[in-house]
C-alpha cells in the first residue's frame, strides 16, 4: 500500500496510483484476473450513446456478467419496452460479432405478451436467424436452460424472461443469483434477465447492472422506439435517467430530444389503400 | 448381433426360437387386473366376441380348454357345460398393447423378434387367431450369452410362467420346424423342445399335416388323399404334389426342413449397434446405473471409433427383475461418440426412472449412426483435459447445448424463426428446428415497401378490445384492453391485409381468419405502442370488431 506521506502531488502521478489500485481491486474480484484481458474489454458492450457510456465506465455492459432489465410493475406484459431494449442490446452485439447465436428463453403463453415476431425484430436491426428460442417448460426448467446457456462459451448472449411468480416473492434468492453469476463467468457471455418490477426471481445486489425501461413518447416523424431509461445499479455507482431513441439503421441509441429537433428524413406511412398482391386486396 | 444379418447366416447356423402363448388373450387379461385376486388363475376364463348376432367364445384359458370348451362355441352352450366359467368381452386394443409390450420385452434375448403372421392377419392359415400369440426369436449367435440354448429356453419359460403366460417353446434350425414343434410336439414336462441342428426331418415326420401352416382348403385336400402325417410327404414326388395341391405344400415343407429360406421380418428396425450388460445381482442405485451406463457407452463408442462413425439417436433399455421394461431415448444434432457427453444427456432421465426391484440387464442401442471422422475426438483425448476444453469449437458447444436442452425439455423446445411468404402476420413465420439455412433476406419473403411496421411480439390469439373511433374507418381514439383504458395520441394506418384467396375454404373452420383486417399502429399517451386491427369492413355492412394483435418496442 502507498504510504500517505509519499502521496504525490502531481495529478498524473495520482492518476497512475489510482489506476494501479483499480487494477489490484479488479484482480481481487472473482474471475477477473485472467478473463478480463484486453481482448475481453473490446468484447464488452457499449450502448453507442456517450452520456450512458460515460456512466458505465470503460467496460460498458461487461461480458461474463448478468444484467437485469425490469419493466413496469404489471403482472402481465402490457408493453414491449423491456423486450425492445433487450433486442436493441442484442442487435448491437450482433453487429459487433458476425458469428454466434443468442439463446432467448421466452414464454409463449398468451397472457405473457405473445410470441416473438421475427419481422419486427428484423425491423429493429436484429438478425432473427441468429436467435434460438426456448419455449415453455416450468420456471425451474427455464432457469436451468438459462444457466446452461450462460455456461456455453459459444453463445453471444443468453436472455431469460422471468415471469412474475409469487413463489419466492418477498425474499431474494441469492442461490439463484450466485449460480447465474458463476455460470456467466464460466461462459464469458452476456446474460440478460428481463422481469416485471415485482417478479419472484429478483437478483437484487448480485447483478452487474440494472435498468428500468419505460415506454416514452417518440419522435413524431418515424416509428423508432423511444424509451425512458433508468440506470438503477452500476459498478461505477453513477446512476442516471435518459430519454433515448433507438436508431435501427445505425444500431445505436440517440437522445430523443436531438432526434426530434432534426429534420424528418424518413416518414413511414402505411398506404391506406394498398395495391393488390399476394394475399392482399384493394377493397 | 452380427449373426442376425442375413448374409452371415450361412456361416453361423441359424437357430430360431418359436414362442407360442396358446391362451394369450385370457392370460393378458388376468395380468392387467389388479393383483391379489387369488382364484383368477384357476377359474376357467374365456373372452367373447359377437358373431352373426350371437356371442361366441374366442380366447380360452388353460382350464377352460381342459374342461372341453373350444373357440367359436356359443357362450350359452359354454355356460351350460362349465357353470363357473367367467366370460369377458374381448379387448383387441388392450391385447395389442400387451403384445407389443411382450415383443419389446423379448428383445432382452435377441434384437430380432418377429411376429408370427398367422396370428395377426385375418387371412391366416389356421383360421382366426383364437386369442393366441406366436413369436419367433432369431437367437443365432445369442444363446451363449445366456449359457446355452437349454439355459435360455429355461430362463424364458420361467420368466413367462412367472408373468402368468402359459407358453410352449421350441428351438430349431428353421422357423417352420420351430413353429411346428412348439404347437404339435408330444407334451414334455415343461413344454419346451430343442431340436438339435439337422434333426428336424426325423422329428417332424410324426407330426400332423396341420403343423405345416397350410390353408384349411389345402389341408382338407391332403386329408382326403390319406396324407395325415408330414413324414408321408417326404418320399412323394414334388411335381405332382405341387400340381395337385398348389405350390404351398412343397414350399412349406422345404421351409420346415430348412431347405428353403424363410425370411423373418423383425418387429422393430434392427439397431446397427447394440451393447448388452447383464448383472448377477439386480442394480437399483442411481450411482450403479450411472456406472453401468458409462461402461455400456464406452464399449459402444469404442466400436463406433473403429468404424469411424457417430450416433444420432441412442436408446437405453432397462430390464427389471420384475420383468418390466424401461426405455430412455435421446437424440443429438450431429453425430457424436464421446461417451461422457452422451452419458450427460442420459443423466437427467435417470432421476425419473422407476427402479422398483432393480434391473438385471441393460442394453444400449445406437438407432441411427452416421459417419464421423476421427478428427474431433482424438484431439480431445490426446491433449490434456484443459486444452481439450479450451479448444472447443464454439459452434460445437452451441450444438451440445441445444442437444442438452432438447433432451430435457422436448424436441420442440428450442427452435428458430423462419420466414414464410405470406402477408398474414400469424402465418408469416413459423418455428423451425435449429438449422443454418434460414434466410431472412430471401426476396420472396420480404414485406412489400408499402407495408407498415411489424410488432416485436405477436399475441398468439388476438384479444378482443373495446375501441372507440370517431368515424367507422378512422383509427380509434381510445381503447380498452385487459381492463385498462388507453387514450391514443398517435396512429398510423390503416394497413389493409386480406387473407389469401385460397383460404376461402377455411370459412367453416375459422370464419374470422378469412375476413379482411385493417391494421393500425397506435401509440398511447405514455408512448406504449400497439398493433391493433379492425375486423370486418363497414362498407360491406359488416359490424367492425377490434382486436389487439401485437406489441411494439
Amino acid at each position: 500500500m502507498q504510504n500517505l506521506s509519499s502521496w504525490p502531488t502531481s495529478k498524473t502521478a495520482q492518476e497512475a496510483i489510482l489506476d494501479d489500485l483499480r487494477q489490484r481491486v479488479r484482480q481481487i474480484e472473482r474471475g477477473s484476473s485472467q478473463q478480463r484481458s484486453t481482448a475481453h474489454h473490446q468484447a464488452d458492450l457499449d450502448l453507442g450513446y456517450a452520456p450512458i457510456d460515460r456512466r458505465l465506465g470503460p467496460h460498458g455492459l461487461a461480458r461474463g456478467r448478468v444484467h437485469e432489465i425490469i419493466g413496469e410493475g404489471w403482472s402481465t406484459v402490457r408493453d414491449g419496452a423491456t423486450f425492445g431494449f433487450t433486442a436493441a442490446l442484442i442487435a448491437r452485439l450482433q453487429s459487433r460479432f458476425p458469428q454466434g447465436q443468442v439463446l432467448w428463453c421466452g414464454r409463449a403463453t398468451g397472457l405473457y405478451g405473445g410470441r416473438p415476431y421475427g419481422r419486427g425484430l428484423a425491423q429493429l436491426g436484429v438478425d432473427p436467424g441468429r436467435l434460438l428460442w426456448l419455449d415453455g417448460g416450468s420456471q425451474d426448467d427455464r432457469l436451468w436452460a438459462f444457466e446452461e446457456g450462460l455456461r456455453t462459451p459459444g453463445l453471444l448472449a443468453a436472455v431469460l424472461e422471468a415471469p412474475p411468480s409469487k413463489r419466492r416473492a418477498g425474499g431474494v434468492d441469492t442461490t439463484i443469483a450466485r449460480r447465474l453469476q458463476l455460470a456467466a463467468e464460466a461462459g464469458a457471455s452476456h446474460g440478460f434477465v428481463i422481469r416485471p418490477e415485482d417478479s419472484g426471481v429478483s437478483l437484487n445486489g448480485l447483478v452487474e447492472s440494472r435498468w428500468r425501461v419505460r415506454a416514452a413518447a417518440g419522435a413524431r416523424h418515424n416509428w423508432w422506439p423511444s424509451w425512458q431509461l433508468e440506470l438503477l445499479r452500476a459498478r461505477s455507482q453513477q446512476l442516471g435517467q435518459w430519454q433515448v431513441t433507438w436508431n435501427p439503421q445505425a444500431r445505436c441509441l440517440n437522445s430523443t430530444a436531438t432526434l426530434t429537433a432534426e429534420t424528418p428524413h424518413h416518414i413511414p406511412q402505411a398506404n391506406t389503400r394498398s395495391s393488390a398482391g399476394n394475399g392482399r386486396v384493394a377493397a | 448381433m452380427a449373426a442376425s444379418l442375413p448374409k452371415l447366416s450361412r456361416h453361423i447356423a441359424r437357430r430360431i426360437l418359436s414362442l407360442w402363448l396358446p391362451s394369450f388373450a385370457t392370460d393378458s387379461l388376468v395380468q392387467r387386473r389388479p393383483k391379489g385376486s387369488a382364484d383368477a388363475r384357476t377359474r376357467p376364463l374365456a373372452t367373447l366376441i359377437e358373431q352373426h348376432g350371437r356371442q361366441v367364445l374366442l380366447g380360452l384359458s388353460q382350464s377352460a380348454r381342459s374342461s372341453g370348451l373350444t373357440p367359436l362355441m356359443p357362450a350359452a352352450d359354454a355356460r351350460a357345460m362349465v357353470p363357473d366359467l367367467e366370460l369377458q368381452p374381448a379387448a383387441p386394443r388392450a391385447e395389442a398393447a400387451s403384445r407389443d409390450q411382450l415383443v419389446e420385452w423379448c428383445r432382452r434375448y435377441t434384437p430380432w423378434v418377429a411376429l408370427d403372421p398367422t396370428h395377426s392377419s385375418s387371412q391366416s392359415a389356421t383360421g382366426p387367431a383364437f386369442g393366441e400369440l406366436g413369436l419367433w426369436l432369431d437367437i443365432s449367435g445369442c444363446a451363449h450369452l445366456f449359457g446355452g440354448e437349454a439355459a435360455l429356453l429355461a430362463d424364458l419359460h420361467h420368466r413367462l410362467t412367472k408373468l402368468g403366460f402359459e407358453n410352449c417353446l421350441a428351438i430349431a434350425d428353421s422357423a417352420g420346424a420351430a413353429w411346428a414343434m412348439a404347437r404339435f410336439a408330444p407334451p414334455t414336462a415343461n413344454r419346451t423342445q430343442i431340436i438339435a441342428s439337422g434333426q428336424q426331418a426325423a422329428l417332424l415326420s410324426a407330426l400332423p399335416i396341420a403343423a405345416l401352416r397350410l390353408p384349411a382348403a389345402v389341408m382338407n385336400g391332403l386329408g382326403l388323399s390319406g396324407l395325415r402325417r408330414i413324414g408321408q410327404l417326404y418320399d412323394l414326388p414334388k411335381a405332382p404334389l405341387r400340381a395337385r395341391f398348389g405350390p404351398q405344400v412343397t414350399q412349406r415343407l422345404a421351409q420346415a426342413l430348412g431347405d428353403a429360406d424363410e425370411p423373418l421380418t423383425p418387429c422393430q428396425p434392427l439397431a446397427p449397434h447394440r451393447v448388452r450388460l447383464s448383472f448377477p445381482e439386480p442394480i437399483a442405485r442411481h450411482d450403479d446405473i450411472k456406472l453401468a451406463s458409462q461402461r455400456l457407452l464406452c464399449r459402444l463408442t469404442e466400436r463406433l471409433e473403429r468404424e469411424q462413425s457417430g450416433v444420432r439417436r441412442l436408446q437405453l433399455l432397462f430390464f427389471g427383475v420384475d420383468n418390466t421394461l424401461h426405455k430412455i431415448a435421446i437424440g443429438v444434432g450431429r453425430p457424436r461418440r464421446d461417451s461422457d457427453g452422451l452419458l450427460k444427456l442420459f443423466m437427467p432421465h435417470f432421476d425419473r426412472l422407476d427402479t422398483a426391484f432393480g434391473f438385471d440387464m441393460m442394453i444400449v442401442e445406437a438407432l441411427e449412426v452416421e459417419a464421423l471422422t476421427a478428427k474431433n475426438t482424438t484431439l480431445a483425448i490426446n491433449s490434456s483435459s484443459q486444452a481439450a476444453t479450451a479448444c472447443h469449437d464454439p459452434a460445437q458447444t452451441v450444438d451440445d447445448l441445444i442437444d442438452r436442452l432438447r433432451n430435457r425439455l422436448g424436441h420442440g423446445a428450442v427452435h428458430q424463426l423462419a420466414p414464410v411468404a405470406s402477408h398474414l402476420p400469424e402465418r408469416a413465420e413459423q418455428p423451425r428446428a435449429h438449422s443454418t439455412d434460414i434466410d431472412w433476406t430471401a426476396p420472396e419473403t420480404q414485406l412489400p415497401d408499402t407495408a407498415g411496421n411489424r410488432p416485436l411480439r405477436l399475441l398468439v390469439h388476438p384479444e378482443a378490445i373495446e375501441a372507440t373511433a370517431l368515424l367507422p374507418d378512422h383509427p380509434p381514439v381510445r381503447f380498452r384492453w385487459r381492463g385498462v383504458s388507453y387514450p391514443i395520441q398517435r396512429a398510423i394506418g390503416p394497413e389493409r391485409i386480406a387473407p389469401e384467396w385460397w383460404q376461402q375454404n377455411n370459412l367453416a373452420t375459422a370464419p374470422d381468419s378469412i375476413l379482411t383486417r385493417d391494421y393500425f399502429q397506435v401509440e398511447d399517451e405514455t408512448g406504449r405502442r400497439y398493433w391493433l386491427y379492425r375486423l370486418g369492413l363497414t362498407e360491406r355492412g359488416e359490424a367492425p370488431r377490434w382486436y389487439m394483435h401485437g406489441l411494439f418496442a
